[in-house]
């Protein structure tokens, strides 16, 4: 049923202390660890069910983690099949490039609630609790559904849709004639077409190049700190960082420059970037700060938005807040130590969706909030997820990357054009993934709007 | 008496349905409103082309009529895509109508088994055994029906705002209504047909037939005849002028109908209206030698019949043109999706067999195909045989039933190469060796017509095997045969497959390498074998994930809604369609991977429970 090939995923993500395991099941689960575990004796020598110490090392020996592994053999296991568990507690980024290296070795990213489903499969759970396995699935999947819609709202999601729309494109005008061989077409342009497929395949590299590795996790999520001038938005990022790294002054615009630097929250890297306060009217250095602060608060993962509580908004602050509007941001009403001009009513009622915090970064109060505030935003609401959809989409990318190379390279040789589509009818099919969409229907929609057939 | 199979309908589904039962020995009648219905082609006297090629051919592989009759038949025939790769190459013939209704009426009549009649069937009930009773006050018993009426139910022909039904049989539909069946309404149209004599060719481009060996029977080859040029002109901007002016007098614009049409068949006010600017090809097709009408394909229309004149008054060579047929609309009754099952008997309705244009789909070919699996899954069910289900790998056929069965229509079905996932491997070269002993084990193939099928692959597979193991060096006369024919020279000893492999090798260059000569129409086998080897191996790989789905099958009659974790949308649509397999599952709309994951599960709990 299905069942026979080797799986692996995240089983529990790094928690406070930052260790987490990775779970690997099926024939070729030790075999697989075996090749990238580096211990006292090979994996497949120790006892079963005994943890054994040990690195992870990449193929070129360069050393990932430390980790424990256990084997459970068949059928003494969850699933009743061979199973390799890695704990590791170098957090986030390096849970991440173990799975990467399992599922290089040959494993396949497990399908949500696919180990209960195999145990179920194998016999170890009975049947009376199949119920309860198909509840499993559903909620592992409406979970990674959600994630799934989350992303694709994003950037990744924008750029997936653009290049399938080309090479959907592309699939029609070669589709069309073939099926309406008779019909006034106008003769498919060969360059033009491998043009397109050249720079499909260029934007599908790029678009893996910002996932390997995992850009996030191992750059740290961006973080970025906005506000008026003289909030307190270099305090902010002393404060979290622990040391005196931007200059604080109670002049205004103080800070021109971009500053970051990477903290950990619960193993999880955030990257912190402190910008110039916005605000108008300025002379031409400190507009340019000004133009460099908007263009960091576009690409951020996560907005901090400083307000200073101890005076009215302003027209900046208002402003700011729309910005900050429909995307994932905190607002913080600092100098609560002063008496409050702001309410943070006001702030609420224009940003009801961001998390709201009053602190007094001077006297150092609602810290621990803060940061657990921000490993919610980021961490708390499924990194683990978030990091199971990319090595989903980076996988459906290389896919789609690689007949996207096909179709160009057959395009080349002088290969027919129905040989052609099938190179980009795997791309398309590839690119689904990511977007949940499949070819057939789009593409008889895309035929019939662009070409007048049929007698 | 009780017959073992009656057939409603005399059109292209009717015909192979008849046929095909009562060769596999059952006692069968064919019912049909008038002689003249039988084998008609309302539309376009054509066959063939991309898609519907393949399905001439699987047809043929399995034991219809329809290929030898149009081989029989035809008065022009040309090979398309012969510029594109052998997967797509498809043949396409004009009929000439009244010859290729002629002797399939000679074929359905002198049928042993099969009896023909006309009668307008009013009612259907029962079953089994099916009672069939016709206008005339006959009353049929039979085992099973197969409904095969074509546009004909609840029919209406709009054309301006004239309106009118032809001989219909809207008390058929409410007969199957009172078998609780569900039906939608669908639309098609047709162009105007004139007398050739007042058409001015010297304007238009001719297009002539093609001398061609093959056929689309497998059987022998196709004979040589006198063929007669179709031509082409094209609409002017007069044209769009005129159409867009009366746009609202069209029925299909002033709201008269309300089935939906199928977008590769636009009419020419749709062509005007929604690709604006663009001239519009016209092409004249004879309908056969007898008679001076020929058939202007291009110009489906639903405009009054003044306008269809002044109309045609617009393009180059037909100013003249007198219409002794006016086009129109139809609009017509067709089985809601969720019904049919994979044999095409209706779920639940034990003996009771759909097939053809009644089913969504629109065209000959499709309706033939069709005609034929009903015609041997009746007979199966006679007989108490297996039915036969040809799979999404295995025919174009196997994908238009599936099709049919998972996807809901939301326009008539026309079959498309784009629909056809392993395209390569389907090809209508290749359609006797996929389906012919299938033909021949079901009883429709005889022995003779199987061994000729088994020499000549025979002979191309020890070919294919010779050109992988016999290899030559680079030596100075391969060289220069190879600079000769303008490519590239060996940089070391090669296969005669691997140089086969280069685009621009044919077999021919191959013989002078020490290839073994063979017949053109083997060689050209073997060339496509070797050539896209690469893209087979692909396909075969993508095939094998493909079975391992559809070979698990699902309970007939699962209750989908008591099954915990399925999505809403997934629960409801599992419960119309019903699907076979979990294959079948997966291709249904709304059915996710998380809904496919609790269905094992839910399977694998059945089956436990059952054992
Ligand atoms: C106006 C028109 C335009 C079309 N245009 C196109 C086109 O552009 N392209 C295309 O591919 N296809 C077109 N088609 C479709 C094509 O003609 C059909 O798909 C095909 O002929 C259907 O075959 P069939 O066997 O299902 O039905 P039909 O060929 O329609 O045969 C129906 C048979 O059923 C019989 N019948 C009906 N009711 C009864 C009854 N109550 N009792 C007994 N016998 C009955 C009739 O006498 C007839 O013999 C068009 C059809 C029409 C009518
Ligand atoms: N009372 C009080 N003062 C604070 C607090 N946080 C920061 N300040 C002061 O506010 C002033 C501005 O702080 P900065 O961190 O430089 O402000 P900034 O937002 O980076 O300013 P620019 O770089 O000029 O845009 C300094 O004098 C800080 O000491 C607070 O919580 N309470
Ligand atoms: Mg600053």
């Amino acid at each position: 049923m299905g069942v026979g090939d080797t799986i692996a995923a995240v089983a529990t993500p790094p928690g406070e202390g930052g260790i987490g395991i990775i779970r690997v099941s099926g024939p070729d689960s030790i075999q697989i660890v075996e090749r990238i575990f580096h211990g006292k004796k090979p994996l497949s020598q120790g006892r079963n069910r005994e943890m054994q110490y040990g690195l992870i090392k990449d193929g070129e020996g360069q050393a990932i983690d430390e980790v424990l592994a256990v084997v459970m053999g068949a059928p003494r296991s969850y699933t009743r099949e061979d199973v390799v568990e890695i704990h590791c507690h170098g957090g986030m980024a390096p849970l991440r490039r173990i799975l990467e290296l399992v599922l290089a070795g040959g494993a396949r990213l497990a399908e949500p609630g696919e180990f209960t489903k195999r145990a179920f499969l194998n016999g170890r759970l009975d049947l009376s609790q199949a119920e309860a396995v198909m509840d499993v699935i559903r909620a592992h999947s409406d979970r990674g559904l959600q994630l799934a819609i989350d992303q694709l709202r994003g950037t990744l999601g924008r750029r997936v849709t653009a290049l399938r729309g080309d090479l959907l494109g592309v699939l029609a005008e070669l589709e069309a004639r073939l099926d309406f061989p008779e019909e006034d077409i106008p003769l498919a342009d060969r360059e033009r077409t491998a043009r397109i497929l050249k720079e499909c395949a260029a934007r599908i590299a790029d678009l893996l190049a910002g996932f390997k590795g995992g850009r996030a996790l191992r750059e740290g999520v961006r973080t970025v700190i906005v506000g008026r001038p003289n909030v307190g938005k270099s305090t902010l990022l002393n404060t979290l960082l622990g040391e005196d790294r931007a200059i604080v002054t109670s002049i205004p615009g103080t800070t021109r420059d971009v500053i970051e630097e990477v903290i950990l929250i619960a193993g999880v890297p955030v990257r912190l970037v402190d910008t110039a306060g916005i605000r108008q009217g300025l002379d031409e250095a400190e507009r340019l700060g000004v133009e460099r602060s908007r263009q960091q608060a576009a690409r951020a993962d996560l907005i901090l938005l400083v307000i200073d509580g101890s005076v009215p908004l302003e027209e900046e602050d208002w402003l700011l807040m729309g910005e900050a509007a429909g995307r994932e941001a905190i607002v913080l009403i600092n100098k609560g130590d002063l008496p409050q001009r702001t309410l943070p009513e006001d702030v609420k009622a224009h940003l009801p969706c961001a998390p709201l915090l009053k602190v007094s970064l001077k006297e150092g109060w609602g810290l621990d909030e803060l940061k657990k505030t921000i490993y919610d935003q980021v961490v708390g609401q499924g990194l683990e997820g978030v990091m199971v959809a990319n090595l989903r989409h980076a996988k459906a990318l290389e896919e789609a990357l690689a007949a996207v190379k096909g179709a160009a390279e057959a395009l080349d040789r002088g290969l027919s054009d129905e040989l052609i589509c099938v190179d980009v009818r795997a791309a398309l099919t590839a690119l689904g993934k990511i977007t949940g969409e499949s070819v057939d229907g789009d593409l008889l929609d895309e035929i019939f709007s662009r070409f007048c057939l049929g007698k | 008496m009780v017959y073992d199979v009656i057939v409603i309908g005399g059109g292209h589904a009717g015909c192979e349905g008849a046929l095909a039962a009562s060769r596999l020995g059952c006692r069968t009648l064919m019912l049909t409103i008038k002689y003249e219905d039988i084998a008609l082609m309302p539309c376009n006297p054509s066959l063939g082309g991309p898609g519907k090629g393949q399905l001439i051919r699987e047809l043929d592989a399995l034991g219809g009529e329809m290929a030898r009759n149009i081989d029989q038949e035809y008065m022009q025939m040309r090979l398309l895509n012969r510029g594109k790769g052998p997967a797509v190459r498809a043949l396409r013939a004009q009929a000439d109508l009244a010859g290729y209704q002629r002797r399939m009426r000679r074929v359905v009549r002198s049928q042993a088994d099969l009896e023909v009649a006309e009668g307008k069937v009013t009612d259907l009930y029962g079953g089994p055994p099916w009672i069939v009773e016709t206008a005339d006050g006959a009353r049929y018993e039979g085992r099973c029906v197969i409904v095969a009426t074509g546009t004909h139910l609840r029919a209406e022909i709009h054309r301006g705002d004239e309106r009118f039904a032809p001989e219909g049989s809207s008390d058929l539909t409410t007969a199957l209504e009172r078998l609780g069946l569900r039906t939608i309404r669908l639309k098609t149209g047709t162009s105007p047909r004139v007398d050739g004599r007042t058409i001015d060719y010297s304007k238009m481009q001719i297009q002539p037939g093609e001398d061609l060996r093959e056929g689309f029977s497998f059987d022998g080859e196709l004979p040589r005849k006198r063929q007669a040029p179709c031509y082409l002109t094209y609409t002017t901007e007069a044209t769009e002028a005129l159409v867009l002016e009366n746009l609202n007098r069209a029925s299909l614009f002033s709201g008269a109908i309300v089935g939906v049409g199928p977008r590769y068949c636009p009419s020419i006010e749709i062509k005007m209206h929604r690709f604006a600017g663009r001239r519009q090809q016209v092409f004249i097709e004879p309908l056969g030698w007898q008679t001076p009408t020929v058939y202007l394909a291009g110009v489906s229309t639903s405009l009054p019949r003044e306008i269809q004149e002044k109309l045609l008054a617009t393009i180059p060579g037909l100013e003249k043109a007198r219409i002794t047929a006016f086009g129109y609309a139809i609009e017509y009754d067709s089985l809601e999706w969720g019904q049919l099952g994979s044999t095409l008997q209706i779920k639940d309705r034990d003996g009771l067999f759909f097939a053809g244009q009644i089913n969504g789909t629109s065209g000959y070919e499709e309706a033939a195909v069709q005609g034929l699996i009903a015609g041997i899954n009746a007979a199966a069910k006679v007989k108490g045989e297996e039915p036969l289900i040809l799979g999404r790998d295995e025919a174009y056929i196997g994908v238009l039933i599936d099709d049919l069965v998972t996807k809901e229509l939301d326009e008539p079905y026309r079959m498309l190469t784009a629909r056809v996932e392993y395209r390569l491997s389907l090809r209508q070269d290749n359609a006797d060796w996929r389906l012919m002993e299938v033909g021949h084990r079901r009883g429709l193939i005889d022995g003779e017509r199987l061994a000729r099928m088994q020499r000549r692959w025979e002979m191309v597979w020890a070919a294919k095997e010779h050109l992988e193991e016999a290899a030559v060096s680079p030596r100075q006369e391969v060289q220069e045969i190879l600079t000769a024919a303008g490519t590239s020279p060996l940089a070391e000893p090669a296969t005669l497959a691997e140089i086969l492999r280069r685009q621009d090798v044919d077999y021919g260059l191959i013989v002078k390498l020490g290839g073994r000569p063979l017949p053109p129409e083997i060689a050209a086998l073997v060339e496509v074998e070797v050539k896209y080897a690469g893209y087979l191996a692909k396909e075969k790989k993508a095939v094998e994930r493909f079975r391992r789905l559809e070979g698990m099958m699902l309970p007939e009659n699962w209750d989908y809604a008591s099954i915990t974790g399925l999505s809403q949308e997934a629960k409801e649509k599992l419960s119309r369609a019903r699907p076979r397999s979990l294959g079948q599952a997966a291709r249904i709309g709304g059915v996710s991977p998380a809904d496919m994951s609790v269905l094992m599960v839910a399977l694998h709990r059945e089956r436990g429970m059952k054992s």
